[in-house]
């Protein structure tokens, strides 16, 4: 499992590497002396600074060694270390900082560094979270499988529907081809399902677009007929078309899910990266700055 | 004209079915909704997906919302059309045919119920397909905060700034580059200003930049000292930081810091005993404070209450002595007035007050000089008081007045070196007595001059007998005259010598050639300017003398003497008759020892009356503790904490009482008056101040770091170097 490999890799060592990077960094700390405030300025701040800066820089070479095949160490190793020196790099850079934050361009460079770090965190329990999620949900199943058991049963409802009257038949195929699955970013994160199908409801005359969301409309439209029709066949028909039609609501169900889960798999990433990109450029500002106005 | 839309469906088993129908309009849209000429369905099927116009010249299709349309595999927003394009709606291909004959457009629409091939690709299901992209994001945001954090602020500051000099808008300039807060007074000044301090970038911030403002501050020691202790890096801000939180924190007094020069640890190991303080010459008045707590407070059921004396200053730093009116007097008082009268122990009697005798006519031995080699003189002035007077039978001010003048000072030391009386002239040598009649008449000159300007005789007879170029001032001259009047001089010796009075002496001397003045000059020979005062007694006659009566404490006419007199009044052993010794002598009783004093004035008693010593009648401080090397708050250590008491810190030593009294015999007698409290003890201080007390043992808590000549900076250093 991916999960126990990235934290536990080699019974966790980068964990201790991170918490003795963080010991050492706090009794820097606390040896500021009482006469002085505690500041980036002091020798250990200058000293935790250039730890912070180091770690930032060492953290940014993940996405190099990810696509690299010669380097040295396993990807996963490699993983392991990001997510634990990163925390690590939450502790000496608030060290650094001293908690002496205001509204300038070193405590902009502090607060970039703690989303990037937040967004990890976040990253790091999706990496080790979603994928199981996404096993349960797949029950086996390669998405691909779903997508092809989901054609056979279009399939299997526009055969039932063509023996359906008209009214009831273009609300089947429009049903289908109406299904909204995934989308834009929102669409897939939130799941949201832009279905419809084209049909009466409640009664009103003609035809006219109707949401659909969780495919519970048209099943409400096809059980409603099948009260009302004395066709002995019909009425089968319209039996067997609800319960293929339930089956496909609870096939677009996991479809659904499984697109949100490796959206958001993947969606932190969007937050991370560019974030961490940022973070160079206003760590290079604040150096700047600081020695300019020294 | 009109136009021919064909659906074709694609029924079950394969075959196709084909329906026209016939629109009469000259637009024709294809959509989702229902409201469309043709309704197809879709998930990428827009509302109204593709708008066909009609003209009589052309035909166009667009998008009939902020879609885009796919026209023969290109993303367009319109086309014309043109025979045998294809246009994709959603799964949905419309072709444009050639119209039948009478029709001016035909559309082939081929439906498709269902999507054909793998179904997922008819759906977006992953986020690469969103068009959220990761390199974009980072170069973007990464840049924007390059832009507006460095260069708009950079460019602001260095490149557009106004040439008021007045500062950019905050959000521009380069105030987003601070590390925190400035100090509030140096806010105030830079007015977000940052160049006012940073001047070069690059660079720390320079010396130049504190001492635009801060011009007068002090160094800590010369440049050679802070040469020594290799203090090559020597800028304000290596101590003073700035931006810090809090802002009010300027200053870094680390131990490590000082003790690059002052090798010690900290107060509680290494640093020197505090053997000077309380320093040895605060004590400026003799106080026993064992009698007075042990015996006399006792006495009088009074609490002894170390700051009912020692009022502690404004400062906070000095708990400094009240004054004899304020305190003492309550016991050495009279209790109607500021005379101090029962400090005049004299045995176990108590004298209110005592006469300081300033003239007395000499109670000549008649018999033995011949009348008319002295002229008149009062017969029964052998009932002339006795008190006061010296070796020669007249008052010691007197001896001093007739040594300043020519003919008669030989005469005086000659007498006084043979111990000869005036009173006693029997066995006179006949020189002895012609220097007895030089003496009489150098009194009667004396007499004269006095009723004619007491002020002017006593100044210029100082004067004459005073090695100093200008010893006395106008105010001291009435001071020492005890502002006598002229009047009174002449009515006492018209009193004395009734026959004739002073006009009948001046005779006598004009007689023998003496020119003596005039009382013309009278009493305002000398003035007291402006707001200026003196403090003095009364004067009457006894018995063939003029007193002085002690107006009370602080007598203006008894400190002016003693003042004036004593730098003169060191005797040398064989030396030449010293006058201003005798009458010193007189006044402080200076041979019975300090706190004994019974003299008139009594002065003595309580103050440091020495011969030749500068007298020091209180201790005044002069300045607050800004320019002492050491400070120490009493407000902060006995009111805040509540537990301190004085005896805490301020201990009696081993040869001593409860609390302190004078120091030992040898030391009373010889005058230092050296305190006999016990320095402050290290200890008692390090208690608190420790790296793990309640209270900083940072140099600074103590320690005032710029004490010493003006600061000189680099350049001296590097002069010194």
């Amino acid at each position: 499992m991916i999960t126990a490999n990235v934290l536990t890799f080699g019974r966790g060592r980068y964990a201790w590497v991170a918490l003795l990077v963080l010991v050492i960094s706090w009794a820097l700390y606390l040896s500021q002396s009482n006469d002085v405030p505690a500041s980036g300025g002091t020798w250990q701040g200058y000293v935790l600074g250039t730890v912070s800066a180091a770690l930032i820089v060492w953290l940014m070479a993940l996405g190099i060694r990810k696509r690299s095949y010669s380097a040295v160490g396993s990807v996963q190793a490699w993983t392991s270390a990001h997510v634990y020196l990163g925390l690590a790099l939450l502790g000496t850079a608030s060290f650094h900082s001293a908690g002496q934050l205001g509204w300038n361009v070193h405590s902009a460079a502090y607060w970039i560094l703690v989303f990037v770090v937040v967004s990890g965190i976040a990253g790091t329990w999706m990496y080790t979270t979603l994928p199981n999620w996404t096993a349960a949900n797949r029950k086996g199943q390669y998405r691909k499988e779903l997508f092809s058991e989901l054609a056979e049963i279009n399939k299997a409802c526009l055969d039932l529907g063509a023996e359906c009257p008209p009214e009831t038949e273009l609300a089947i195929r429009s049903s289908i081809v109406n299904t909204s699955i995934g989308g834009g970013v929102l669409d897939q994160l939130l799941a949201r399902d832009h279905s419809t199908f084209v049909g009466a409801v409640d009664g009103a005359s003609g035809s006219t677009l109707v949401r659909n969301p969780g495919q519970r409309e048209i099943l409400r439209f096809v059980a409603d007929r099948a009260p009302r029709v004395r066709d002995g066949k019909e009425a089968n028909n319209l039996a067997e078309l609800v319960s293929v039609l339930s089956r496909r609501q609870e096939l677009l169900r996991r479809i659904r899910l499984d697109i949100q889960l490796s959206g958001w798999l993947r969606a932190w990433l969007y937050v991370h990266v560019p974030l961490a990109v940022t973070l160079i450029s206003a760590l290079v500002v604040h150096i700047i700055t600081v020695f300019m106005y020294w | 004209m009109s136009s021919v839309l064909i659906r074709q469906a694609v029924e079950r088993g394969g075959s196709k079915t084909f329906q026209d129908q016939q629109i009469d309009t000259d637009e024709i849209s294809i959509g989702a909704s229902a409201d469309n000429t043709l309704m197809l369905q879709g998930a990428s099927v827009e509302q109204r997906h593709a708008v066909f116009r009609i003209s009589d010249d052309a035909v166009q299709v667009r998008s009939g919302g902020k879609h885009k349309l796919t026209v023969d595999s290109s993303e367009v927003s319109q086309a014309d059309v043109d025979l045998g394009i294809e246009i994709k709606i959603g799964p949905h291909t419309v072709s444009v045919i050639r119209p039948p004959q009478g029709f001016s457009l035909a559309l082939l629409v081929e439906v498709s119920d269902a999507p054909d091939g793998d179904l997922e690709e008819n759906y977006r299901t992953s986020l690469l397909q969103t068009g959220l992209s990761k390199r974009w994001a980072s170069w973007t945001l990464a840049a924007v905060t390059l832009i507006v954090t460095l260069l708009i602020p950079l460019a602001s500051t260095y490149l557009w700034a106004p040439e008021s000099g007045e500062p950019p808008a905050p959000v521009l300039s380069d105030i987003v580059w601070t590390t925190g807060d400035l100090h509030a007074a140096h806010q105030t000044h830079t007015q977000d200003n940052c160049a006012v301090c940073h001047e070069t970038l690059f660079t720390p911030v320079q010396d130049s930049a504190c001492e635009s403002c801060h011009e007068r501050t002090l160094d800590h020691a010369t440049p050679e000292l802070m040469l020594a202790g290799d203090m090559t890096d020597y800028r304000c801000a290596q101590c003073h930081g700035e931006h810090n939180e809090p802002s009010s924190w300027l200053i870094a007094g680390a131990v490590e810091r000082c003790g690059s020069c002052h090798e010690f640890d900290s107060l509680g190991e290494g640093h020197p005993d505090f053997t000077g303080y309380p320093s040895a010459d605060t004590a400026s008045v003799l106080f026993d404070h064992v009698t007075h707590q042990g015996t006399h407070y006792t006495e009088t059921n009074h609490d002894f209450i170390c700051d009912e004396c020692h009022q502690r200053d404004r400062s906070g730093q000095f708990q400094l002595t009240t004054d004899f009116e304020s305190m003492c007097i309550n016991c050495h008082g009279d209790g109607q007035s500021d005379v101090p009268s029962k400090i005049f122990h004299h045995g176990d009697q108590i004298v209110t007050g005592k006469h300081i005798t300033f003239f007395s006519m000499p109670r000549l031995d008649l018999r033995s000089i011949p009348e008319e080699q002295i002229g008149i003189w009062p017969a029964d002035s052998r009932k002339a008081s006795r008190t006061g007077l010296g070796r020669l039978d007249v008052t010691h001010i007197t001896q001093l007045l007739l040594s300043a003048d020519p003919e008669v000072a030989p005469a005086l030391d000659r007498l006084l070196g043979a111990r000869v009386k005036l009173s006693k002239l029997r066995r006179a040598t006949p020189e002895q007595m012609e220097d007895v009649v030089s003496i009489v008449w150098g009194i009667k000159r004396l007499l004269v001059e006095l009723a004619a300007n007491p002020q002017k005789t006593i100044e210029s007879r100082l004067r004459r007998v005073h090695p100093v170029d200008s010893p006395v001032t106008g105010i001291e001259v009435i001071a020492l005259s005890g502002e006598i009047r002229a009047e009174f001089v002449r009515e006492t010796v018209n009193l004395w010598f009734p026959e004739t009075g002073v006009a009948g002496l001046r005779e006598e001397l004009a007689a023998r050639g003496d020119a003596v003045a005039e009382d013309d000059e009278g009493d305002e020979y000398r003035t007291i300017p402006g707001e200026e005062w003196v403090q003095t007694g009364t004067w009457d006659e006894d018995k063939f003398s003029i007193r002085y009566q002690v107006s009370g404490h602080a007598d203006d006419m008894m400190r002016s003497w003693l003042e004036t007199l004593s730098p003169l009044s060191l005797r040398v052993e064989g030396g030449p008759e010293n006058h201003h010794a005798e009458v010193f002598e007189v006044l402080a009783e200076v041979e019975k020892g300090p706190g004994k004093a019974t003299g008139p004035g009594r002065c003595g008693k309580c103050h440091f009356v020495e011969p030749g010593a500068e007298l020091l009648w209180s201790r005044t401080i002069d300045h607050y503790g800004e320019l002492e090397h050491t400070r120490f708050d009493h407000t902060a250590h006995v009111n805040a904490s509540g537990v301190l008491e004085c005896a805490n810190c301020h201990t009696q030593g081993e040869a001593g009482g409860l609390l302190a009294r004078l120091t030992s015999e040898e030391e009373s007698q010889s005058g230092t008056g050296l305190s006999s409290f016990e320095p402050v003890s290290r200890e008692s201080c390090s208690g608190c101040h420790n790296p793990a007390g309640s209270a900083s043992d940072g140099c600074l808590t103590c320690h005032n770091y710029h004490v010493t000549e003006p600061h000189s900076g680099i350049l001296a250093l590097e002069s010194a170097r």
